[in-house]
């Protein structure tokens, strides 16, 4: 398989990152030489100098034999034309442009025409990413499959949890029933096996079905109030989606956001939402608005950095969960051990949300979780796949790989050894990277 | 630099290089040469050795491979492969000095081609074939090789790859490193089976056919015969044979395309365009030159000077004694040497494209001279070259010519005259085999002192692996954590 990225920037080395590592033909285009020299330190891949959008820069990145063109520049413009050009004259059959301008992202004619499908933005897809996040209170990562109706919730472990340190084939919860897909303990991902202990500060991932979410909660020992007052720190497209997304569900929002023509533009564009102008990692704005009855402080603004220190102050006021929004990857790992309960990367989710169009027809949806180490799938087990009527204990499944739910007439089941998979059930499967070829496989 | 991650690859080269040995154990055994034991024996050091070090270094924890170790891996697994290669020499008893034996396995692997044996004819067939293998190998790199066929150097493979092949001018042909690897032993193998059918319907034996097609593909020059090429006495493989130094000195990448019918891309190559008038302009010259001098018909003249100026770009066979030839032309074979093949091919020396560009950037400097204002750029092929890839130029270059002159002086300071001591590192530092002088074509190496035989072998693998990757292991940054 070939596939063209156009664009170098964040979002283009992750997804050339995954690609590259599972044996797939990647070539990069970008007009600026430095950051493909960055690539071609690091990456086993072509990479062509050039404008996107030219044919004859296509041309030579081999659009011929390509299956699927990722045009994820920081210019929409270039975006549609490399994807204009690689349909019309290439013939490429997918072609995912990334767009951040609302006006073009929400015209389907245009995409259409522009042989674009999909299109993605990575500020609706944070934005989406903080909804699901604020949605579960106790979760540090949320993963919605079947539109929402299946979650893969990943829990961080309190320290006085009674889990800690029993074996999982010992852990004996009636109900509901649970299943640990995946476990991240520090900066390692592992598929745990039932000998596993949990450990403080572990993150789990369990798929659990929408219902179930609270009883989930409780039976790890985690909070499940529900989210009555939000703080945004930031008023930016990101903080503008979720904040509406939040006034819909009856949620008291503030928003904090440091310029006054934007506070102008919100003011007009939301209806009940509090607008405060003023500096999101302000202490005393931060008291005077109440921080410490706040269930939720998001911080998303555009800077990184001040992000982190608002999250940290607005902990240390006692906001009881603090959303934190890093763009830059290096920061990733550095701010998840600052204790934030979660922390997003918008790149990384729209690296994220463009893999799944890259895969195999059978998987219907498809995460990645810890800065993409491990892949969470949703796959249907269709009729003639070798998988069908056979119990989970005689799958074969590749190593580091498991199946933690059957999704069967829109149930949840949490298997055991002895289920069977039937036709048309769809698996949530969690796997690592490196295990992901023959996950594919075994799927066909 | 990571010791354990370097020789852990190490080791994986050693022994996938015993592998290769096994090619003139089976000789031996179907000419019942006496011979087989030692290659038996060579062969089962190589590949123990190989999996001792494996062993021994592999580590339980999964360690990035970083630029600096992979210079370090090319490095090392080129000296040890080399010392493994002499073992069958040392074994079967043919070279009675570990020195000629390293020496002799040093210029196969670079495909310099110098040898300290004379009596090459009385050779058994295994030995024969093992040198002429050690040649193949080397000449499209034992890093490329492993990469096309071993998975397991993954990722840093690509590291590695940069290592043994500098990446000016050369074309990625496949966005992967393993294809890419790949293709271009198809064509190197390709074109030397080729080669072997031709030669053997004209003439030679099978394993003569054999011998010469690996040693010629390679621009490596071991013949089996101490008269190299001048024994067969047949005008058909001389032509035969220089047309495929010719080939074997093409950027490879422009082969690839075209094999596959895109012959525009050659026509369009600057760095072509310039290897062709370089040999034409030669050949016309050393004709015109000997045709004179030595009482030859034009078609003659033209006959040993085609093939002695192709040859001389870093092959090194002779069809005939050059050292007989005018002054002129023996100095233009000498710079010839320098000049080397152009980049991507198996040939040594300088590389084409790398005068070129600096033709090009005497050109511009003069430019500037005449027009202060000027705004000029350097391109090659409708492409800018920019800054850095110049500097990296002129650095090459200049370590180039400071260590043929820091060599020279070597080889001078123990007593050899000055037309010896200069050719031999000229021809060593470009992968050539025959010199002039002590050296010349119809001489070898055994009477060069041992002290200068680590000289040269010292300066073919500075020259095979195009100097940064050796030397850097020599500046003290290197070495600093």
């Amino acid at each position: 398989m070939r596939i063209i990225i156009v664009g170098a920037g964040e979002v283009g080395l992750q997804l050339a990152t995954f690609l590259s590592a599972e044996n797939i033909d990647v070539v990069v285009i970008d007009k600026n030489k430095e950051k493909l020299k960055r690539l071609s330190d690091e990456l086993d891949i072509a990479l062509i100098e050039g404008e996107g959008g030219a044919p004859s820069v296509l041309e030579e990145a081999g659009a011929d034999e390509a299956d699927i063109l990722l045009a994820v520049t920081d210019m929409d413009e270039t975006n549609m034309i490399a994807c204009l050009v690689a349909k019309v004259m290439f013939r490429i059959p997918r072609n995912v442009a990334r767009i951040r301008n609302l006006e073009y992202f929400s015209n389907e004619v245009l995409l259409n025409s522009l042989g674009i499908n999909p299109a993605i933005s990575p500020e609706i897809e944070a934005a989406r990413a903080v909804n699901r996040l604020i949605e579960v209170p106790f979760a540090s990562d949320v993963e919605d499959f079947e539109d929402g109706a299946v979650k893969v919730i990943g829990f961080r472990i309190p320290s006085d949890s009674k889990l800690i340190g029993k074996a999982f084939k010992n852990l004996d919860l009636a109900k509901p029933k649970i299943l640990i897909g995946a476990i991240k303990r520090g900066d390692k991902i592992i598929i745990p096996s039932g000998d596993d202990t949990l450990k403080k500060n572990d993150i789990i991932f369990l798929p659990v079905q929408r219902e179930n979410i609270d009883l989930v909660c409780s039976s790890i020992g985690g909070v499940t109030t529900p989210v009555k007052r939000i703080m945004i720190a930031g008023g930016g497209r990101i903080g503008f989606y979720v904040a509406k997304t939040m006034e819909e569900r009856n949620i008291n929002v503030k928003i904090i956001e440091m310029d006054s023509e934007r506070c102008k533009f919100l003011l007009k564009a939301l209806k009940k939402s509090v607008i405060l102008n003023g500096d999101i990692s302000d202490q005393k704005l931060l008291e005077e608005e109440n921080i410490n009855d706040m269930d939720v402080f998001a911080a998303i603004s555009n800077n990184d950095e001040l992000n982190i220190m608002a999250s940290l102050l607005a902990k240390s006021l006692g906001a009881k969960k603090v959303i934190t929004i890093v763009n830059k990857t290096d920061y990733l790992p550095l701010a998840n051990n600052l204790g934030i309960e979660a922390v997003l990367s918008p790149r990384l989710i729209t690296a994220g949300t463009i893999l799944k169009y890259v895969r195999d027809g059978n998987i219907l949806s498809l995460t990645t979780v810890a800065e993409g180490q491990a892949e969470i799938m949703e796959a249907e087990a269709k009729e003639g796949s070798i998988l069908i009527g056979k119990t989970l204990r005689e799958v074969e499944l590749p190593k580091k790989t498991l199946i933690g739910a059957i999704i069967r007439n829109e149930k949840v089941i949490i298997p055991s050894g002895n289920d069977k998979i039937a036709g048309n059930d769809k698996l949530i499967i969690f796997t690592l990277q490196e295990s992901i070829k023959q996950v594919e496989k075994l799927l066909r | 630099m990571n010791v354990a991650v370097v020789f852990n690859l190490v080791g994986v080269v050693i022994l996938f290089s015993s592998l290769f040995m096994i090619v003139p154990v089976l000789t031996a055994f179907y000419y019942g040469g006496q011979d087989l034991s030692a290659l038996g024996i060579s062969f089962l050091i190589t590949f123990l050795g190989g999996l001792l070090l494996y062993f021994l270094t592999k580590s339980q924890k999964k360690v990035e491979l970083k630029h600096r170790d992979g210079f370090a891996v090319v490095t090392f697994a080129w000296i040890a492969m080399a010392m493994f290669g002499a073992l069958p020499y040392i074994i079967s008893g043919v070279s009675l000095s570990f020195t000629d034996a390293y020496f002799e396995s040093m210029a196969g692997f670079t495909t310099t081609g110098a040898s300290v044996f004379s009596n090459i004819e009385e050779f058994p067939k295994g030995i024969l074939l093992w040198r002429s293998l050690t040649q193949w190998i080397g000449g499209m790199g034992i890093i490329v090789f492993s990469l096309a066929i071993l998975p397991m150097l993954g990722a840093g493979g690509m590291q590695l790859f940069k290592a043994e092949v500098p990446d000016i001018g050369v074309e990625k042909l496949k966005p992967r490193i393993i294809d890419m690897a790949k293709s271009l032993w198809y064509i190197y193998a390709g074109l030397t089976a080729i080669l072997a059918l031709l030669l053997w319907i004209f003439g030679m034996n099978l394993f003569d056919a054999v011998c010469h097609a690996f040693t010629t593909m390679a621009t490596g020059g071991f013949s089996t015969k101490s008269s190299s090429i001048a024994y067969f006495q047949s005008g058909y493989i001389e032509v035969i044979i220089t047309i495929f130094m010719f080939l074997a000195c093409i950027n490879f990448s422009l082969l690839f395309y075209a094999l596959r019918g895109k012959l525009s891309r050659l026509a369009k190559s600057s760095e072509f365009k310039f290897y062709c008038s370089v040999v034409v302009v030669s050949i016309i010259i050393v004709t015109l030159n000997i045709r004179a001098s030595e009482h030859l018909s034009i078609l003659d003249a033209l006959r040993y000077a085609s093939f002695q100026v192709v040859s001389i770009m870093t092959t090194g066979f002779t069809t005939a004694d050059y050292e007989m030839w005018p002054v002129l032309s023996q100095v233009l074979l000498i710079f010839l040497m320098l000049f080397g093949g152009m980049v991507g091919s198996t040939g040594g020396g300088m590389k084409q494209v790398r005068i070129l560009l600096m033709f090009k950037q005497a050109y511009r400097e003069l430019y500037q001279l005449i027009h202060p204002h000027a705004v000029t750029a350097l391109r090659l092929d409708g492409k800018n070259v920019d800054k850095e890839t110049l500097g990296g130029i002129w650095g090459f270059l200049f370590l180039f010519v400071l260590i043929a002159v820091t060599a020279t002086l070597c080889m001078a300071a123990l007593g050899l005259d000055i037309i010896t001591s200069a050719s031999t590192v000229i021809s060593a530092m470009s992968n050539v085999g025959p010199a002039l002088g002590e050296a010349g074509p119809s001489d070898n190496y055994s009477t060069i002192p041992t002290a200068g035989k680590w000289v040269l072998m010292f300066c073919m693998l500075v020259g095979r692996l195009e100097i940064y990757t050796v030397i850097l292991l020599f500046v003290p940054i290197f070495w600093q954590k």
